[in-house]
């Protein structure tokens, strides 16, 4: 069913119609989700709460365009997990005090945490750059078509990419100097 | 190895992380009859669009042009349209202002953050981006310190969620007795094609909110919404030229006070 369908559906009071829409991109959005805030449950979480903003707010979605819809709802994903993330941030000194909660994790959050140690290196991007590369992943498309789904413009784009391929450069030579610490400590 | 090979490598790694399927439709669609029902959304409706609506402390503004099927407990006809006050759910104050920070601070805030979107410009630049002659307040007693206009920078842009906020619209700062107060100031396209047009319908619904209709004169229509830190009154005008301009008032001052201003801005059209 097209999106516009569903749309006009769920307009004239057929609310069940929006589950289509979940089910056609939740994967994405989900992913996308992970990608920014770097945590499988968190990113549940959020890709629920997106599709719920995205049907508060379907009547203004005017677009004819599938993947216009899809950019649209990147942005609200985008919005929301811009929050979540600066809520975190303010909430990392707290988080310092009750350490003791991350050693009570559980055998698959431990294994889910070393397996996205590979992630390690998105430690450090701003919610932009990392968008930015979660999009270039889920949708396999160049950055310039990045920009039109980001509805920002190319150069905005480039100047992002810049700076992600210099942090790349820092992070990758802390990271390197982190696993040598490690290893020499086993010794 | 090359900057872009390391973020070939990173992209590479992030397309090898298992993330696994992911199913919240269940959870979504339960979260949206909860709404349906707590909220009593009518039927039949259709937004002309959240681009006029300041999200202000989820108090909604919803244009609509069909009968409204929830309980509304004002329902008044204003130059052929119908407008209707929905009485809030007092089992949630999800309408309040919660918000710590007076109007000024959240509208700067929200104009750097969103730079890329929205520009400041003079009243004079933004004159030009918008079709209808600023009404205007003259009286000594309110001391006007700064106006500027906000246009976006795309002409033909719009929100793309509920959560940005439409930032466009004339801007005048006065301060009055120690108090701060801002007027912004828009056209309403939708509802000066409705009085243009006699042909055209339209309602408007006010929810979410404990709104009060005031009394004004018989070319504006006013409603206030008391909030926490600040108050708002959004008042509707009815210009000489046909036109509908949208004056939204806010402050940490008294109903009365706000509605006084409101009175200067729409006697001087």
């Amino acid at each position: 069913m097209k999106v516009q369908e569903v749309i006009r559906r769920v307009a004239e009071g057929e609310t069940e119609a929006f589950e289509t829409i979940v089910q056609q991109y939740q994967q994405k959005i989900y992913m996308f989700c992970y990608f920014m805030l770097g945590h499988r449950q968190e990113a549940e979480d959020a890709a629920q709460e997106v599709f719920f903003k995205a049907y508060r707010s379907l009547s203004n979605y005017n677009h004819e365009s599938e993947d216009m819809f899809l950019a649209w709802l990147y942005r609200i994903a985008s919005n929301y997990c811009n929050t979540l993330l600066k809520r975190k941030k303010k909430g990392q000194l707290l988080l310092l005090l009750f350490r003791s909660i991350r050693d009570e994790q559980s055998a698959e959050q431990a294994y889910a945490e070393q397996e996205d140690h590979r992630l390690d290196w998105l430690q450090g991007m701003t919610a932009e750059e990392k968008e930015i590369l979660a999009l270039r992943v889920i949708e396999d498309k160049p950055f310039d078509e990045i920009s039109v789904i980001l509805d920002i413009s190319s150069a905005t784009v480039r100047k992002r990419f810049q700076r992600i391929r210099l942090k790349l450069k820092n992070n990758k030579e802390q990271w390197e100097g982190t696993i040598y610490e490690q290893r020499f400590e086993s010794q | 190895m090359n900057n872009d090979s390391k973020v070939n490598e990173l992209i590479q790694g992030m397309k090898e992380v298992r993330i696994g399927e992911v199913d919240v439709s269940g959870k979504v669609m339960q979260q949206v009859r909860n709404y349906q029902y707590r909220n009593k959304v009518p039927q039949q409706r259709r937004s002309y669009g959240v681009k006029l609506i300041w999200t202000l402390a989820g108090a909604l503004l919803l244009i609509t042009t069909a009968t409204v099927s929830a309980a509304t407990y004002f329902n008044v006809n204003w130059n052929g349209v119908s407008v209707k006050i929905e009485p809030p759910d007092t089992t949630v104050d999800a309408f309040l202002d919660h918000s710590q920070q007076p109007y000024t601070q959240q509208l700067e805030t929200a104009l750097a953050n969103a730079e890329e979107v929205w520009k400041k410009v003079t009243t004079e630049e933004a004159a030009l981006h918008y079709s209808f002659l600023p009404l205007k307040a003259a009286d000594p007693e309110y001391s006007l310190e700064t106006s500027y206009g906000v246009v976006p920078q795309e002409r033909d842009y719009r929100v793309k969620s509920a959560d940005e906020w439409w930032l466009g619209g004339l801007y005048e700062i006065y301060s009055w007795k120690g108090h701060v107060i801002v007027v912004r100031q828009n056209l309403d396209g939708e509802m000066t094609r409705t009085l243009q047009d006699p042909h055209a319908t339209m309602s408007l619904t006010f929810n979410e909110g404990p709104w009060e209709s005031i009394d004004m004169t018989g070319d504006s229509l006013a409603m206030y919404l008391p909030g926490q830190l600040e108050n708002l009154l959004v008042v509707k005008h009815a210009t000489v030229d046909r036109k509908v301009v949208t004056l939204e008032l806010r402050a940490d001052i008294a109903k009365e006070q706000l509605v006084r201003l409101a009175e200067l801005y729409v006697n001087t059209d």
